[in-house]
C-alpha cells in the first residue's frame, strides 16, 4: 500500500545519498595518510588557485630583478630564500604549484574521458574492426616508453608549455583505454547487460549509464595516482629544457635553473623539490584512499 | 502410433510461438557444440510450458535463441506468426516488449551499481515515459504490485535479500508488459522460502494479466505447482511431451523416470507420487559429440538395438497430447 | 559420552565497523554412526557452525562462548597439536564448492597425496598412490589413474565432487561433515552422490552432519534432524517424527513453503526477512517472522524443552505447555 508521497520519497532519496557519500567518507578516512594528503592537496590547490592573493610577493613569479636581493638564504622574510635575480623562491613554487595543476588538469580532463570512451567503444565491439582499429592505435602509443615519447615530440615541436601537454596527452591516453577495455569486455556479458538490451536501451545508454557506473572506481583511482606521473613527467620534460621556458615558475624549470648553484646556495633547489615531492605524495596518498573508498563497496 | 512432431499439430490456430526444428551450435576449439539439435514445439497464450532439463539438455539455450541472444542455426522461431529468429539488437521495440525474461541469479541480473529506482526507471523511460512524475507513479504502482515495499526504491541489489531482488527483476520485466514471459529457473538461486513467495507471485500475474510464461527449469516440483504442460529436454532433443497432470500420472520415458526417482522427497505423499525406481547412472555425455541413435541409450537400462542406430521419432502414450520419443512405445 | 557435542556456542563476525552475532548458542551432538542433519535457510549459520567445530573460521570469526567437546575435550581450549590431530585424521569435511575446495595449479594426484599423508594412511609415496587409486574407484570414478592425472578444471562437476569426497572420506575416521555436497549439480547426478555418501558412511561405520538446504536430501539420509535459524537451533528431533509432525513454527512453515510434487498447492511463504546479525532481534531471534509470536518470545530467549523422547523445541508455546516440563541447559537470557 502506499504510504509516502512524493516529498516523502524525495527526502528519503535525498537522506539515502548523503548516507552513502557519509560511507565513503569514512571508508576513506580509515587510511590515515590518505586524509593527511587530501588535506595537504586541498590546501595546495587552494594556494594555487589564489596565488595573487596569498603569496607575500606575487610579482616575482615571473621577470623581475633585483639584484639586491640576489641569494639571501632562508629568513622570515623569504622562506626559502631568494634565487639568483632576487626573486622570492617560497612565491615562484606556488605559482609552480599553478603550473603543474594545470597541466594535471587539462591532460587528465583530456585523457580520462578520451581514453574511456575509445575503452567502451572498442570493449563492447570486442572482436570487430572497430576493436582492431582502436585497439591498433592504443597499441602503437604504448609501444614506446612515455617519457621517451614525450621528449621526441618535445624536440620535434618548439619547446613550450603547449607542446609539452600535447606530449603528454598523446602517450598517455593509451592506458586508460586498455584498462577500460578489459573490464568492458568481461562485463558486457553479465545479465543486467544482456537485460537492458532485451529492454531495448539504446548501445551509448547501456555504455554509459549500465558498464560505466561499474568501473569508475577503478578509473578515478587510476586518474588520481596518474596526476602524480603526470606532474614528474611535466617536471622532466620542462627539466630538460624542452618544456616551459625561463622565467615561466614551472617547477621543473625552476629545478633545472637553481641547482646549478648547489651546493652553495642550496635553498634554491629546495623549494621546486620539496613542492614536487609535496604535490606527488599527497596525489599518491589521495589516489591510496580512493582505491579503499572503491574496494569496500 | 507414430505422430508427426508437435509443431506441425498446431501451427497456426492462435499459438503463440512456434519454434520448428530449432538447431543451435556453437563452434569451439574442441569441436562443433550441438546444444539444440532440431526441436518443435508450440505455445498458446496463457499457457505455462516448463522445459525441463539437466546441465547440456540446450533448455536454457532454446530460451536464449527465442530471446533473441542467439539466432538459430537452423529451423525457425515463430511469434504470433512472425518470424523472430533475429539478434535482439535488430529486433523492432514492439517485440521486445512482448518478450522478456526472468533471470536465473538475480545478484547479476541486477545492476550492483544501480538502485531499485533506477533499475525501473531506465526500463520505464524507454517505454514510453510520459514526465517524471508519471514515471515515478509507474514505479510504485509496479512496486506495489509485486509486493515490495517502498523503501526498497533507494535500495541497492545487494542490500536487499534474494527473494526480493528475483521481485525487483519481475517488476522490471512487467514494465513492459510482456506477452510472453521466460522464467530462466527463477527459483534455483533462492531459498525456501522466498521460492514460494515468488511462485505465489508468478501465479498472481498470470491470473491478472494473462502473461503466457516459458519456463525453464530442472526442479520438477516447481514444474508440478506452476505449469500446465511440460518437455523433458536431454542434450539437445526432446523426449517427452505431456500435460503435467498426465506427466507425473505417468511418465513415460526412462530418462523422466530416472529424473523423477532421483529427486529427494520429504514426505510420505511425495514418496508415493515417484515412478518405480530407476536408479541414477552414468553421466551426461558430451554435446560435441552425442552418442548415435537415441542420445539417452548410454544409460538407459531399457537399451535395445535399435536405440542405439536409429532415433527414436514421438508416440503418442494415453492421451493424444502426451508424446514419447522412445522406442520401448513402438506398437 | 558422545563423539562431537558443541555445547551453547556463540560466535561472532567482527569487521571494522559492525559485529555480525551470527551463533547464538547453537547446541548439538552426534554419537557414533550416527547420521545428523542440519538443515536450515541460507545466512542460518550452518556453515559457520561446522567451520566453528573445525576451527576453520575465516579471520574475522571469533569464538565468543561455548565448548566444542570432542570425545569430551573441548577443542577450543585444546592445544594447536590435537587439533591438527583431529583435523588429520578424525574428521573430514565436504565443502560446498567443489571447484573452490580445490587448488586449481595442483592435480588431483597432489591434492590425494597430501591428504593422505596428513592423515597418516601411507607412508611412502607408490603406497599413497595406488591408495589415492583405491580411494577413487571406491567413489565410483572410472579411469581413477587418468582423474589421478588431471587438474580440477578438467573435471566434471560431478567428477570434481566425488573428489572431494574421497579427500574427506580419507582423512575420516570416526565424523564426517558434508557441506551441501551436491549444489549446482544436475539432479541425477546428485542423487548418485548422495547415494555413494551414505553407502560409504554406512560402510566405514562413520558418523555423518549432512548441512542442507535441501530438505529432500535430509529427510533421505539421515537418523535425526536439527532445525537451525539466525544461528540457533530452534528444533531437533528424529528425521521421520520431524517431516511428519514439526513443532517448531519455523520448522513448519519451512517445510509447508517448498514446493511438492504430490501437491499443486503453494506454500505461504515465511513472511519478513533473515534477520540483520548486527542487531539481531530480541528473545527469540524468530518472532518478527513468527505467525504465532507473544509478547514473551519478545523479551525471552527461549528455553530448549523436551517435548518427548528425542525432541527438543526452543520455542515459548511449547516451555508453556510443559510448565514444569524438563528444561535444557540454555537457560534464559533476558
Amino acid at each position: 500500500m502506499r504510504s509516502m508521497d512524493y516529498v516523502t520519497l524525495a527526502r528519503m532519496e535525498r537522506r539515502v545519498r548523503i548516507e552513502s557519500l557519509r560511507r565513503a567518507w569514512f571508508r576513506f578516512s580509515r587510511n590515515k595518510p590518505a586524509v593527511v594528503g587530501f588535506f595537504v592537496l586541498a590546501a595546495i590547490v587552494i594556494t594555487a588557485l589564489l596565488a595573487e592573493y596569498v603569496t607575500p610577493y606575487p610579482s616575482h613569479a615571473g621577470l623581475y630583478i633585483n639584484f639586491k636581493e640576489k641569494f639571501q638564504p632562508p629568513s622570515f622574510k623569504h622562506l626559502f630564500g631568494t634565487d639568483m635575480y632576487g626573486r622570492d623562491v617560497f612565491t615562484r613554487v606556488i605559482f609552480g604549484f599553478r603550473y603543474a595543476l594545470m597541466m594535471v588538469g587539462v591532460v587528465l580532463g583530456i585523457v580520462v574521458p578520451a581514453g574511456t570512451i575509445l575503452g567502451l567503444v572498442a570493449g563492447y565491439y570486442k572482436g570487430t574492426i572497430i576493436d582492431h582499429l582502436i585497439g591498433g592505435l592504443s597499441e602503437i602509443f604504448v609501444a614506446v616508453p612515455p617519457l621517451v615519447l614525450a621528449l621526441a615530440i618535445c624536440s620535434l615541436l618548439e619547446p613550450n608549455v603547449i607542446n609539452a601537454l600535447l606530449a603528454i596527452t598523446l602517450m598517455w591516453w593509451p592506458w586508460y583505454t586498455r584498462m577500460v577495455y578489459s573490464m568492458t569486455s568481461s562485463l558486457r556479458n553479465e545479465p543486467y547487460v544482456w537485460e537492458a538490451k532485451a529492454l531495448g536501451m539504446r548501445t551509448y545508454q547501456i555504455l554509459f549509464k549500465e558498464l560505466l557506473p561499474n568501473m569508475l572506481g577503478p578509473i578515478l583511482t587510476k586518474a588520481t595516482l596518474d596526476a602524480s606521473w603526470v606532474i614528474i613527467i611535466g617536471a622532466s620534460i620542462s627539466f630538460v629544457g624542452l618544456g616551459a621556458q625561463p622565467p615561466t615558475p614551472d617547477l621543473g624549470t625552476m629545478l633545472a635553473e637553481y641547482c646549478r648553484y648547489l651546493p652553495s646556495y642550496w635553498w634554491m633547489t629546495l623549494g621546486p623539490l620539496l613542492g614536487i615531492i609535496v604535490l606527488v605524495l599527497s596525489f599518491n596518498l589521495v589516489g591510496d584512499g580512493l582505491r579503499d573508498v572503491f574496494a569496500g563497496e | 502410433m507414430v505422430v508427426e512432431t508437435e509443431g506441425d499439430l498446431s501451427t497456426s490456430s492462435g499459438a503463440l510461438l512456434v519454434v520448428k526444428n530449432l538447431k543451435k551450435y556453437f563452434k569451439t576449439p574442441k569441436g562443433t557444440v550441438r546444444a539444440v539439435d532440431g526441436i518443435s514445439f508450440s505455445m498458446v497464450p496463457g499457457e505455462t510450458l516448463a522445459l525441463v532439463g539437466e546441465s547440456g539438455s540446450g533448455k536454457t539455450t532454446t530460451a536464449h535463441v527465442i530471446m533473441g541472444f542467439y539466432t538459430p542455426t537452423e529451423g525457425t522461431v515463430t511469434y504470433k506468426g512472425v518470424e523472430i529468429g533475429i539478434p535482439i539488437e535488430r529486433r523492432p521495440l514492439w517485440l521486445k516488449r512482448e518478450i522478456q525474461i526472468v533471470f536465473q541469479d538475480p545478484a547479476t541480473s541486477l545492476n550492483p551499481k544501480k538502485t531499485v529506482k533506477e533499475i525501473l526507471e531506465s526500463v520505464v523511460r524507454i517505454h514510453g515515459g510520459g514526465g517524471k512524475l508519471e514515471r515515478l507513479e509507474r514505479i510504485l504502482e509496479l512496486m506495489d504490485y509485486l509486493g515490495l515495499p517502498e523503501e526498497y526504491l533507494f535500495k541497492r541489489p545487494t542490500e536487499i535479500g534474494g527473494g526480493e531482488k528475483q521481485l525487483v527483476a519481475l517488476a522490471r520485466a512487467l514494465a513492459v508488459n510482456p506477452t510472453l514471459l521466460i522464467l530462466d529457473e527463477p527459483t534455483s538461486a533462492l531459498d525456501v522460502s522466498a521460492q514460494s513467495k515468488v511462485l505465489r507471485t508468478l501465479l498472481r500475474i498470470q491470473q491478472d494479466r494473462g502473461v503466457s510464461y516459458l519456463l525453464i527449469t530442472h526442479d520438477l516440483s516447481v514444474v508440478r505447482n506452476i505449469s500446465r504442460r511440460v518437455i523433458i529436454m536431454y542434450l539437445g532433443k526432446i523426449y517427452e511431451v505431456a500435460d503435467t497432470e498426465e506427466f507425473f500420472g505417468r511418465p513415460a520415458h526412462p530418462y523422466t523416470q530416472m529424473l523423477l526417482s532421483s529427486i529427494p522427497t520429504m514426505t510420505e505423499e511425495d514418496e508415493r507420487i515417484l515412478p518405480k525406481r530407476i536408479e541414477s547412472r552414468g553421466e551426461i555425455p558430451s554435446a560435441i559429440n552425442p552418442p548415435p541413435g537415441c542420445r539417452f541409450h548410454t544409460r538407459c537400462p531399457y537399451t535395445m538395438e535399435v536405440c542405439r542406430r536409429m532415433e527414436p521419432p514421438a508416440f503418442s502414450v494415453g492421451s493424444s497430447s502426451h508424446l514419447v520419443y522412445c522406442w520401448l512405445y513402438s506398437t | 559420552m558422545q563423539l562431537l557435542e558443541v555445547r551453547n556456542l556463540h560466535v561472532n563476525y567482527r569487521s571494522y565497523w559492525y559485529t555480525y552475532y551470527v551463533l547464538d548458542g547453537a547446541s548439538l551432538y552426534v554419537d557414533r554412526k550416527e547420521k545428523v542433519g542440519l538443515i536450515g535457510e541460507s545466512g542460518a549459520g550452518k556453515t559457520t557452525l561446522l567451520k566453528a567445530v573445525l576451527q576453520i573460521l575465516p579471520p574475522q570469526g571469533r569464538v565468543a562462548g561455548g565448548e566444542v567437546l570432542w570425545k569430551g575435550v573441548n577443542l577450543l581450549k585444546a592445544d594447536r597439536s590435537y587439533l591438527n590431530e583431529i583435523r588429520r585424521k578424525e574428521v573430514g569435511m565436504v565443502f560446498q564448492d567443489p571447484l573452490g575446495a580445490l587448488d586449481p595449479v595442483f592435480k588431483v594426484k597432489d591434492h590425494m597425496l597430501d591428504v593422505l599423508r596428513y592423515s597418516g594412511r601411507c607412508s611412502d609415496r607408490r603406497e599413497c598412490l595406488s591408495l589415492a587409486e583405491e580411494y577413487l574407484r571406491s567413489v565410483l570414478l572410472p579411469d581413477p589413474k587418468r582423474v589421478l592425472e588431471s587438474y580440477p578444471f578438467q573435471l566434471s562437476g560431478g567428477m570434481r565432487q566425488r573428489v572431494v569426497i574421497a579427500m574427506a572420506l580419507a582423512s575420516a575416521r570416526s565424523l564426517l561433515l558434508a557441506d551441501e555436497p551436491t549444489t549446482n549439480l544436475d539432479v541425477t547426478i546428485q542423487d548418485q552422490i548422495l547415494r555413494l555418501i551414505d553407502r560409504l558412511v554406512e560402510e566405514r561405520e562413520l558418523s555423518m552432519v549432512l548441512v542442507s538446504h535441501a530438505l529432500g536430501m535430509v529427510a533421505k539420509m539421515t537418523h535425526r534432524v536439527y532445525v537451525m535459524y539466525a544461528g540457533t537451533i530452534v528444533e531437533e528431533a528424529p528425521t521421520r517424527e520431524l517431516f511428519k509432525e514439526p513443532l517448531h513454527p519455523y520448522t513448519t512453515l519451512l517445510i509447508e513453503s517448498a514446493p511438492k510434487l504430490a501437491s499443486r498447492r503453494l506454500g505461504e511463504g515465511i513472511k519478513g526477512n533473515p534477520p540483520d546479525y548486527r542487531c539481531p532481534p530480541p528473545g527469540c531471534r524468530f518472532h518478527t517472522r513468527c505467525p504465532y509470536a507473544m509478547d514473551v518470545c519478545k523479551k525471552l530467549k527461549p528455553p530448549k524443552v523436551e517435548v518427548s523422547q528425542g525432541r527438543h523445541v526452543a520455542c515459548h508455546i511449547y516451555s508453556k505447555k510443559l510448565e514444569g516440563g524438563r528444561s535444557d541447559g540454555s537457560g534464559n537470557r533476558g
